[in-house]
């Protein structure tokens, strides 16, 4: 098996979409889980609702996953015979991923901000719960309207003639 | 459907009923106290406690045994702590007793106290003995580098002429100090151990009282001080056997001390009813201070929703037939709390409205028209039927094992009622744990299909937004308010459709709609311009912010926009089950034993998913209604009724047998 460019680039759009929202989410969640251990620490019995805000800022990593395992499918890394994509088909992977690797990181990023000052709330009012939940989940709009339109190109843009 | 109508009452009763009535009033749980308002000039009125004698005395002494039994829950604690589980976090862990159950220990007032003095003497012992535990092992670390000496410690003093110091020398500049000792103060003579395994040396330096302060001196520049030992007869090692006689005799006793602490444990529930018995009767005391009195009679005002009056009419009168109870509706300047009133499907929904927010009294309660859109957008972005079930059974389970209430309560409800929606939509589009079985859509696969599914969501909030815009218009025309319904909620009707139709004609395949939407949203649009700036008085001013109001139009396109997260949410759901099934399956290539990892993949990964997605479709289907939806019409901020009522930390009063 010849490695082409293509193939290169095709990997690298897979990476890309692992590694940036992936990164964006591992920051989210670790900075509302840190925060979260100190509300954590006055009342255990509020893990619950702090876990809640937690895996807010981990979607993204799931949906840059996704992206990723559908690139896989199309290039036929399952069936176990990667197709040798063409520059320009690397190219347009590379292209499809972008919207859900970039927004996925730095919403993550921010919505992780966001739900930790959330945290305030679960500390103070915690029957508040809804409030703080649905401030985060407005960062969110951008991941899931990134990872759309990821989505829909990857799945109806592509066609390397692979299993999908 | 609406917002419940709300009844002021007013209640007046000689003052020796007053703790009965309250007592009333907190069993049966639906009168919100407020403090009455009088001109105080004009009447001579004291509030209640003034009233009665010594309820002050009480009040300080209820507190004060709350303290005492909080001390011991929390020393229990400390010995067993009660883990409660992930639900019970968000929906409040109580133990269940009946109420005989509650009131025959509830009332074991001096028994609780005499377990707060035994919990505090253990626990004063307790620390008295870790205290003089780590004293003791202080002074151990300390005299265990002197073990070799074989001289009574308090004889380490020196005499009248001799003096004698502790030192520790590291071990590394030993040699080097001494030597230079040995040269700046010939006459001091040191004694050390034979051989020390240690970092330091320990060192006895004998010397005449005059060369001492050099001595020091000189060691002190090497940042070593003399070492003062503690003050205990015999010998170092004498004084280190004593300690350690001593420290197993603490050990022991701290042994036997936490023995009888979970000897104690058994007391938990006594100490919780009284505990929980005792604040019901706190809050009790603490709302007569809201009420007013006069030497013979106390006045009680307070909201209760009007379909309860009869119930709290009956339940204070068969008690006491001496009182005046009045009830009226609320006059103008008044601010009633607002309670949720709707038919009892649409009762668990009225969790979306609780978690935003109350709305305006005398206004629209969303409830019941959230219900059709949140149902079926939480169905799509689960999109799962496996999911459905699943959800709707763990939902009912933890609702029978868990008493809830209030909003917690109602959620739980809601989300049992949506997991019907998973497997509606589930079967629609063909989705039981993804592809895991194979079964055929009834409708249509938005994998293969997700432009038709961005359409139905678009469609959906579509039909939301006009159902948005309907409300407020209904209530504007309600309200008298005819000219602000048809030019502000009316004409948006004709100019959206318009230009939708505009938009969609061309791809529809029919130029016809396309020209019909243009002359709809001409008329709509022509309106708008015209009546959006009628605040104005000067014509170009008035033109001017109907053009503007125009602009209001990318709001509307963006609100359908969003809504196309529920193909989002929907696919990425579909999707990682395909993935998850799709690994799991390939184990079976393995051969028999594959089945194995396969089911452990299967189950694992679906719950990791289905917890995940439940989560997303929650908060992105609460968030659509809150912003596309309630946006349009909801006006916020009404003030939550919370009755009077039991409100207990740990025990909850459940029905004979279900304890």
């Amino acid at each position: 098996m010849s490695i082409t460019i293509g193939m290169i680039l095709g990997f690298f759009a897979v990476a890309l979409a692992f590694i940036l929202p992936g990164v964006g989410s591992a920051i989210g969640t670790a900075l509302v889980g840190s925060a979260g251990s100190g509300v954590v620490t006055e009342d255990p019995d509020k893990f619950g609702q702090v876990l809640l805000l937690q895996v807010l800022p981990g979607t993204q990593g799931i949906y840059g996953a996704l992206t990723g395992f559908l690139l896989m499918m199309k290039m036929g890394v399952f069936a176990g015979d990667v197709i040798q994509l063409t520059t320009t088909e690397g190219w347009l992977a590379i292209a499809a991923a972008t919207p859900i690797a970039l927004v996925g990181l730095i919403s993550a990023v921010i919505q992780g901000k966001v739900a930790a000052a959330g945290l305030g709330v679960i500390a103070k009012r915690p029957e508040e719960l809804g409030k703080p939940l649905v401030f985060a989940a407005m960062v969110e709009t951008y991941a899931v309207l990134a990872f759309l339109a990821t989505l829909l190109l990857v799945l109806f843009g592509i066609d390397f003639g692979g299993v999908a | 459907m609406a917002i419940a109508k709300m009844k002021k009452v007013s209640l007046i009763a000689p003052v020796s009923c007053a703790d009965g009535i309250i007592e009333v009033l907190q069993d049966i749980g639906v009168v919100e106290i407020e403090r009455t308002r009088v001109e105080p000039e004009k009447y001579s009125f004291r509030n209640l406690p003034q009233a009665i004698e010594d309820f002050g005395d009480k009040q300080s002494e209820l507190s004060e045994i709350l303290t005492e039994l909080q001390f011991c829950i929390d020393f229990f604690n400390k010995f067993e702590w009660i883990q409660k589980n992930i639900v019970e976090q968000f929906a409040g862990g109580k133990v269940y007793i009946s109420g005989s159950t509650f009131d025959d220990l509830g009332t074991k007032v001096e028994e609780g106290r005499e377990i707060y003095k035994k919990c505090r003497e253990i626990d004063d012992g307790l620390s008295k003995r870790s205290n003089e535990k780590s004293r003791l092992l202080d002074n151990y670390n300390q005299l265990i580098n002197w073990e070799w000496l074989d001289i009574p410690i308090s004889e380490l003093t020196g005499t009248g002429r001799i003096s004698v110091d502790l030192y520790r020398f590291p071990s590394r500049f030993y040699k080097a100090i001494i030597a230079e000792l040995n040269e700046s103060c010939p006459r001091v003579h040191f004694v050390s151990p034979l051989s020390s395994e240690k970092n330091y040396i320990p060192v006895v330096a004998i010397c005449l009282n005059e060369d001492r302060e050099e001595l020091r001196r000189l060691l002190a520049a090497r940042n070593i001080q003399p070492e003062v030992l503690p003050e205990i007869s015999g010998t170092p090692a004498e004084a280190v056997q004593k300690i350690q006689d001593r420290l197993s005799v603490i050990d022991r006793e701290t042994e036997g001390l936490t023995d009888q602490a979970k000897g104690l444990l058994k007391e938990r529930l006594k100490i919780y009813s009284v505990y929980d018995r005792l604040s019901l009767a706190l809050d009790r005391k603490t709302l007569a201070a809201e009420c007013l009195a006069t030497q013979t009679a106390f006045q009680l005002d307070g909201w209760v929703r009007e379909d309860t009056v009869a119930d709290l009419d009956k339940a204070v009168r068969s008690k006491y037939d001496l009182i005046h109870m009045e009830t009226r509706d609320p006059f103008e300047d008044e601010d009633p709390p607002v309670s949720l009133e709707n038919p009892p499907l649409a009762t668990p929904f009225e969790a979306v409205t609780e978690v935003y927010g109350m709305p305006k009294p005398g206004t629209i309660d969303p409830s019941f028209a959230s219900l059709p859109f949140f149902f079926i957008f939480f169905g799509i972005a689960l999109g799962d039927a496996g999911y459905g079930v699943i959800l709707s059974i763990a939902c009912l389970i933890l609702l029978k094992r868990i008493k809830m209430r209030g909003t917690a309560k109602k959620l739980f409800i809601m989300m049992a009622i949506c997991g019907a929606a998973c497997v509606l939509v589930g079967a629609l589009t063909g989705s039981w744990f993804g592809d895991l079985f194979g079964i055929a859509p009834i409708w249509f696969s938005p994998l293969e299909d997700p432009l038709l599914m961005l359409g139905v969501s678009f469609a959906l909030g579509l039909i939301q937004i006009y159902a948005g815009l309907g409300i407020k218009l209904y209530y504007n025309a309600k309200q008298g308010n005819i000219k602000e319904a048809v030019f502000d909620q009316g004409l948006w009707f004709p100019f959206l459709t318009g230009f939708l139709l505009l938009l969609g004609g061309p791809s529809l395949g029919s130029p016809a709609i396309g020209e019909v939407g243009k002359w709809m949203a001409i008329i709509g649009g022509a309106g708008l311009v015209l009546t959006q700036g009628r605040a104005h008085k000067n014509i170009f001013r008035r033109l001017g912010s109907g053009i503007l109001s125009l602009y209001d139009l990318t709001a509307y396109v963006s609100d359908i926009l969003s809504y196309s997260r529920l193909l989002a949410l929907g696919l990425a759901s579909s999707v990682i089950a395909l993935v998850i099934n799709d690994m799991a399956k390939r184990f079976l290539e393995i051969g028999f034993i594959g089945w194995v990892p396969m089911l452990f993949i299967l189950v694992v990964g679906h719950v990791f998913n289905l917890a995940i997605n439940v989560v997303g479709s929650y908060v992105h289907s609460s968030r659509l209604q809150y912003v596309e939806f309630y946006g349009k019409f909801f006006e916020g901020g009404g003030r939550r009724f919370r009755p009077f009522a039991k409100k207990t930390k740990y025990i909850e009063i459940v029905e004979e047998g279900e304890a």
